[in-house]
């Protein structure tokens, strides 16, 4: 949902440079890659609908409180529904992509029921870790998240300072329908739990299916946000898919639009839950009605 | 330290060595860090990088003129480089063989290998007269020597073969009309292994003196290689240890260009970092390559001294002790082993057809296609660097695109082949004739987009993936002007850094090129995609021609000199080695 929520600040109005100059003063030392970074630095406007995904992290330990305000979900909703569509635009070739994955939906579904899949995945180093804008000293550590659920976590560093480096292969179950995997940096305190420094989101779409072989060796890299979703600091990981699939790249390919479609069921389930669980599902039913309209509009 | 909070991320990283790129290799030992462009800057200034590659050619031939009466001829070979205004420059001489028309020369002839020239060889074969044969090599006049013939081709030729070996006819001179079958010469191309050593070291140091009044010291190590006047060169330097007076610090790597040889002395110097820059000392001591390895085989350490300039004129040893954890010596591959076991380098061009060039009717247009057959600013851009590429590449077919036109159907396309078959194009003289052609065929039109071309070229490299992992794709892209999708070419580049692709932007014209510097992640800042993916490593170079068009450095070298250094980052963080030789092949 975060990352979504970066995509939609480009489409801010011209009345929000007003706010981006305030944020080009707070970071004047860079003035120039400020400017151009111009839609990521407007981000922070969109605190409150971080906060709640931040609050949401809060609530599964223990400490904040229930998320009872609707309305920064149903403005966020608008601005994702609204953004969607020219970004499927630019992206006119993979619609092509789109039609030949539904000629083999078939082959995908099939494969996609057949098994969870298993990732190698290194946590390799972080950068420039702050907390309260002061570089930390030691003792970062990483975990990884699927569907929120710890599924792995690194050795502390209690070397590496702001630049921790850990090198460690974890091996970490991809359940079906996994989107995103987070991986969440901490730092070990006295007090037992991990004082959080940032987190990134991998999707699952970064080193799955695209152009590349099913067990390529992925090295990628994410900005971190911290609990309010300030940028601090990257982490680097490399990811490789261990399970090879049968039907090879396009199959993988093919298992994407699969998988979003299974989604819708249980998505409505869920939505009596939460209020916030139960947006990104109607969100998923509205893009999954753009995507006709784009292919019609390239096949033209 | 104490309670100093000011930033010092740069300066407490390591640097030097054998730069790697922000994440650890698969398999391989690195420096990990973030960038420190001030040093960095500094060891290119001093020619620590590796500009280019000293290469040993070996030559042998068969079926030589037999010139002589009563004996067979007695040949040598001369090695020239041929210079851009034609000029010959001569590079070496082997040794006279006597009574022999199949010559192996013993004697190599050194050159320097850069890959982002054309280095055009010339190599004369002569029959040295008995007279002679008891002269010094060097002191033959050739003009008193029978010319036997002469070969010519290009460095990359040899590298590109497999096995570095290439036959060639041997010719008359330029000009001179007389028998055919002068026979074949050999020229075999090698890397020397020592310039291609690499020596992984993990240093371990106990018992240092603390500096720090409320805290311990935070050490570091700095590693110098001492030149003839006495003077300390930096090489290397580890990260920083806080807090640590027993530190470990992680594994350096060090080549062998950086120490000259594994029995010069360096300098190993200890200090404890201040963020004021006021580092203070705390002991050095001398030591060669091969004492480091006789420090670990033995697992002994040594005693950090206190200069004689230190202490009162006489030298102090201290307690502090330097051990050497790990310590692995292994040569490591080169560009040269990648190319020359069957490694190619895949040229993909994208032409900007917006319509800030102008009408290509005009002569001020930035297309106009000059009928005295002078080349244009798009046309040079695409000769000089596919000139040079289109050696590595086996089939030397290239795909060709072009943006921001309007194509035969009347829409404005982003990523259309200037080829109306819609197929590559066959060599540098296909990408010229299929831009000549698509430049009658389009209209200009716009915007300016990146992302649609980078993307093609992106899909492209990773299909290629599928087959085998021997290509790396290099997309020349030449623009005019400015961007309108920034974010949708940053995104397009953070994707494509994690496949076998190089980026070389070149820009014509007079416009304001800032857009493309923050492409260029030469500034240290690396790319972010709208979703807050980093770019991996750094594959986009830009350049723009007006700076450079006239002058000594070409934009080819501008453009391509940071390519080998991408395909390696590429190769070695992926662990992956190159192709296995096929004994006994030779072309």
């Amino acid at each position: 949902m975060s990352g979504w929520g970066r995509q939609s600040t480009t489409l801010t109005p011209p009345p929000r440079l007003s706010i981006h100059a305030e944020d080009d003063g707070d970071l004047g030392q860079r003035p120039q890659p400020q400017i151009d970074r111009g839609p990521l630095n407007r981000y922070p406007q969109r605190t409150l609908a971080t906060s709640v995904e931040g609050l949401g992290s809060l609530v599964d330990l223990g400490f904040g409180p229930p998320i009872g305000d609707p309305n920064p979900s149903t403005d966020v909703v608008s601005t994702h529904r609204g953004h969607w569509q020219p970004r499927w635009k630019g992206r006119g070739p993979r619609s092509i992509r789109g039609m030949m994955n539904n000629r083999k939906s078939d082959d995908g579904f099939e494969m996609a029921s057949m098994s969870n899949r298993v990732l190698e995945l290194t946590v390799i180093s972080g950068e420039d870790l702050r907390i309260k804008g002061k570089p930390i000293r030691n003792n970062a550590y990483a975990i990884i998240k699927t569907n929120n659920v710890p599924n792995a976590t690194t050795k502390v560093d209690q070397e590496g300072g702001s630049y921790p480096y850990w090198d460690e292969k974890l091996l970490v179950d991809l359940p079906l329908r996994t989107f995103f995997i987070t991986v969440e940096v901490r730092r070990r305190t006295s007090s037992g739990v991990g004082q959080l420094i940032g987190a990134a989101s991998i999707p699952v779409s970064d080193f799955i299916g695209g152009y590349t072989p099913e067990n390529y060796l992925h090295f990628l890299s994410y900005r971190l946000r911290d609990a309010v979703g300030e940028r601090n600091g990257i982490v680097n990981v490399s990811v490789r898919v261990k399970s090879p699939a049968p039907y090879g790249c396009s199959t993988a390919s093919a298992t994407q639009p699969e998988m979003g479609i299974q989604s819708v069921d249980p998505g409505d389930g869920r939505a009596g839950g939460t209020v916030v669980t139960g947006m990104p599902w109607q969100m998923k039913i509205d893009i999954d009605q753009l995507k006709p309209g784009s292919k019609s509009m390239s096949g033209a | 330290m104490g309670a100093c909070f000011s930033d010092v991320k740069g300066g407490m990283q390591a640097v030097g060595g054998t730069r790697y790129p922000p994440y650890g290799g698969g398999g391989s030992s690195s420096i990990i860090g973030g960038p420190n462009d001030a040093v960095d800057m500094f060891y290119r200034a001093r020619c620590q990088q590796a500009l280019c590659t000293p290469l040993e050619l070996s030559m042998s031939a068969s079926k030589l003129r037999d010139r002589d009466i009563l004996s067979k001829s007695d040949p040598m070979a001369v090695v020239y480089l041929k210079k851009r205004d034609g000029r010959l420059e001569e590079l070496g001489r082997t040794e006279v063989v006597l009574n022999s028309l199949d010559p192996a020369w013993i004697q190599k002839v050194s050159v320097s290998y850069q890959f982002e020239m054309v280095q055009n060889l010339v190599i004369h074969v002569y029959d040295v007269d008995t007279k002679y044969h008891n002269l010094p090599v060097k002191a033959l006049n050739l003009k008193d020597q029978e010319f036997l013939g002469e070969a010519t081709c290009v460095l990359s030729e040899i590298v590109t073969q497999r096995n570095c070996s290439l036959t060639i006819n041997l010719q008359n001179k330029h000009g001179q009309v007389g028998p055919r079958n002068l026979g074949t010469l050999t020229v075999h191309a090698e890397e020397p292994v020592a310039s291609k050593t690499v020596v992984n070291i993990t240093f371990r140091c106990t018992n240092l003196d603390n500096k720090d009044l409320f805290s311990k010291s935070d050490p570091f190590l700095r590693i110098s290689r001492i030149v003839e006047t006495g003077n300390l060169v930096p090489i290397c330097k580890t990260e920083v240890v806080n807090n640590n007076l027993n530190p470990i610090w992680r594994p350096i790597s060090l080549s062998m260009r950086q120490f000259g040889s594994k029995e010069n002395p360096l300098e190993i110097e200890c200090f404890d970092f201040d963020s004021d820059g006021s580092h203070q000392f705390m002991g050095t001591l001398k030591k060669s390559i091969a004492d480091l390895e006789k420090l670990h085989r033995d697992r002994t350490g040594a005693n950090f001294v206190l200069p004689a300039s230190l202490n009162r004129g006489r030298e102090k040893v201290l307690k502090g002790q330097l051990f050497v954890e790990q310590f692995s010596e292994k040569p490591q591959f080169s560009f040269l082993d990648y190319i020359s076991s069957g490694f190619e380098l895949n040229f993909m061009v994208a032409v900007d057809f917006t319509a800030s060039n102008g009408n290509p009717r005009s002569p001020d247009s930035l297309h106009y296609i000059d009928p005295s057959r002078r080349l244009n600013s798009y046309q040079q851009a695409i000769m000089d660097v596919g000139e040079v590429l289109q050696f590595y590449d086996s089939d030397r077919r290239f795909p060709a695109w072009g943006f921001g036109g309007r194509t035969y159907d009347g829409s404005v396309s982003h990523c259309f082949n200037l080829s109306p078959s819609g197929h590559e194009v066959e060599g540098v003289e296909g990408i010229m004739a299929a831009y000549s052609g698509a430049i009658h065929n389009v209209s200009l039109a716009g915007p300016t987009l990146f992302g649609q071309v980078i993307n093609k070229a992106a899909e492209i490299a990773g299909q290629s993936l599928l087959d085998n992992n021997n290509k790396y794709y290099v997309l020349l892209i030449i623009t005019d002007g400015v961007l309108t999708d920034l974010q949708e070419t940053k995104d397009a580049l953070v994707r494509a850094s994690d496949l076998p692709l190089s980026v070389l932007i070149v820009g014509v014209g007079g416009a304001d090129f800032k857009q493309m510097e923050i492409l260029d992640a030469d500034n240290g800042n690396r790319l972010e995609s709208s979703t807050g993916r980093m770019a991996t490593r750094d594959i986009v170079q830009f350049v723009p021609m007006r700076e450079v068009y006239g002058g000594q450095i070409s934009v080819v070298q501008a453009l391509l000199e940071e390519l080998p250094g991408q395909f390696l980052s590429y190769m070695r963080a992926r662990d992956i080695k190159p192709l296995p030789h096929a004994s006994g092949t030779t072309v």
